[in-house]
């Protein structure tokens, strides 16, 4: 092993698991004085990361508090190092590692509220895509109608919970003045991730067009959508809620399957 | 082959500010007296949404150069492939001025810091740096920027000073320097240096751009936090550094604690001011 492969790796012990014995000998100084200097690396190596879970996780923080999120990001932070130069990737088990963390198992919707971010999150950073006019549809021969297939927004997705994460994600968003009243057992959430104007919206949308929606995001054909839809709410006109799919950019695209 | 100062660096291009999130309206709207902006690479290396959208209009009317954390020039895992090619997609999409990076490492064994760590000077080092500033120039095309970071650890081990590490680096590779001037005046005081004797030993045919930036001090050590203004010691060493380097393009480097515009284009135009006078001197000496 070089020399430099050597230092660089006791350094990481050092800052990740407390262990300075290997990289001091490498220091000058008195022990003490090598020690807080190896404290100042410990420190902003662990408060990088931990902004960058702030900055994605921002409804997280508000539900749990800063002291809570600060223990949380620690511990996250020793167990799922980053992998990656880029820190916007940074996070994204966070609401896989809430989920059987036992000082959060008081807050069960705390995990789908954290996936709920994350896809918020990978929206505000998402490709864009220009919408595209209802009357390119319109020259779609009715014989096809059941074949064509739809492209989700990338700056879109679909996400569903057994709890209301759309009200607890919108009373606690800072520019948020509406009602603030939270009925938690008001039941499961199916929900649309959505950016307009830069700015990434959170909506509940009907179940059945949930469904809908999710079938075609899936790459199933409009026919099959308007099944899975109409059979959650056999009075749904799926020619108006695709018009409103279509309207509000959800669906950015489409081609007709062979 | 030596090369003349000319024939290394690209033209200077004033006084400039880092590009941050806060201020993308207010420079859309006011078009403020800034000759240049730099943009931190990583910020951008995303598919679309708002820092793209911003910057792409921004980059209309300013020069851009980019600034980048993660190269992690220093570490001894093999380069990052991948990395490099989303920096070269992005070189291609923002044609900016110039490239820069620090002469640091970030990680190893594919985990990362997150913070620019400093190196030890020592021959195997500085050959390790050399070979890999030289494949990265290939992949780029063009003379990479390092920059000197702030450090809080000297290493046992380490054979010559960081300027003659960050000078032999420059000239062996042929790479251009981004000199900051806080981070030579953090570290001088974290490692009872001087300063001075730091910038007179950086050669003058490499220095593109310079960066000054605040700090916070906590008694016995410098933290570098880019948080706070630039303080009076180290608008000294840039004076000094002018006089020196001559016209290299200055800019405020501000990421935390981040104030209205204006408040930085006061600041840059202290340094415009203190640039003058020393080139003034210089010419009526």
């Amino acid at each position: 092993m070089s020399a430099l492969r050597d230092l660089q790796q006791d350094f990481m012990t050092a800052v990740f698991s407390a262990k300075k014995a290997a990289l001091a000998r490498h220091l000058v100084g008195t022990a003490s004085e090598r020690a807080w200097r190896i404290d100042i690396y410990r420190n902003n190596a662990v408060s990088n990361l931990s902004s960058a879970l702030e900055s994605a996780y921002p409804v997280i923080v508000k539900l749990v508090g800063a002291e809570f999120f600060r223990y949380a990001a620690q511990e996250y932070i020793s167990r799922y190092p980053s992998v990656s130069g880029d820190l916007h990737v940074f996070g994204e088990a966070f609401g896989a590692f809430l989920a059987p963390f036992p000082p959060a198992a008081q807050l069960p919707y705390l995990p789908d509220v954290a996936r709920l971010e994350w896809l918020c999150h990978k929206a505000y950073f998402a490709a864009d895509h220009a919408p595209f006019a209802l009357d390119r549809l319109k020259q779609v021969a009715p014989e096809h109608y059941g074949r064509l297939q739809f492209r989700l927004n990338p700056a879109c997705a679909l996400f569903e919970s057994a709890f209301p994460v759309d009200r607890i994600w919108q009373v606690n968003q800072d520019h948020h003045t509406g009602d603030q009243a939270l009925d938690l057992s008001s039941g499961a959430a199916t929900v649309v991730v959505k950016r307009e104007m830069y700015r990434v919206a959170v909506n509940a949308l009907p179940r059945s067009e949930w469904c809908g929606l999710h079938a075609l995001s899936t790459g199933h054909t409009f026919a099959t959508a308007c099944d899975v839809a109409l059979q959650i709410d056999p009075d749904l006109d799926p020619g108006a809620a695709l018009r409103r799919w279509v309207e509000e950019a959800i669906l950015v695209d489409f081609s007709i399957s062979a | 082959m030596p090369h003349h100062a000319e024939q290394l660096l690209h033209p200077p291009l004033g006084f400039g500010l880092g590009l941050r999130i806060p201020h993308y309206e207010a420079i859309l709207e006011s078009r403020p007296a800034v000759d240049w902006f730099e943009v931190l690479s990583e910020n951008y290396m995303v598919p679309g949404g708002k820092p793209r959208h911003y910057l792409d209009r921004i980059r209309e009317n300013y020069p851009i150069v980019m600034h980048g954390v993660s190269l992690s020039i220093g570490s001894s895992d093999p380069l990052n492939r991948d990395y490099l090619k989303q920096l070269k997609t992005l070189t291609d999409q923002i044609e900016p001025r110039w490239i820069s990076d620090h002469l640091c490492w970030t990680g190893v064994d594919s985990t990362n810091l997150h913070d620019l760590m400093p190196l030890p000077y020592t021959e195997e080092a500085l050959q390790h740096v050399v070979d890999r500033v030289s494949a990265v120039q290939d992949i780029l095309g063009c003379r990479l920027l390092l920059e000197n970071v702030s450090s809080y650890v000297t290493y046992k081990h380490s054979e010559m000073s960081e300027w003659d590490f960050l000078r032999e680096v420059a000239q062996r590779a042929d790479s251009l320097l981004l000199l900051d001037i806080n981070n030579i005046y953090v570290s001088s005081f974290n490692h009872g240096f001087d300063p001075v004797e730091y910038i007179d030993a950086i050669p003058v045919n490499r220095v593109q751009q310079f960066h000054l930036a605040g700090h916070r001090n906590q008694g016995g050590c410098i933290i570098d936090t880019h948080d706070e203004p630039v303080i009076d010691r180290v608008w000294e060493l840039y004076e000094h550094a002018v006089r020196r380097f001559g016209a290299v393009s200055t800019m405020i480097e501000r990421d935390d604690n981040i104030p209205p515009l204006e408040e930085l284009l006061a600041e840059l135009d202290r340094a415009r001011h203190i640039a003058k006078q020393a080139l003034t001197q210089i010419a009526d000496a």
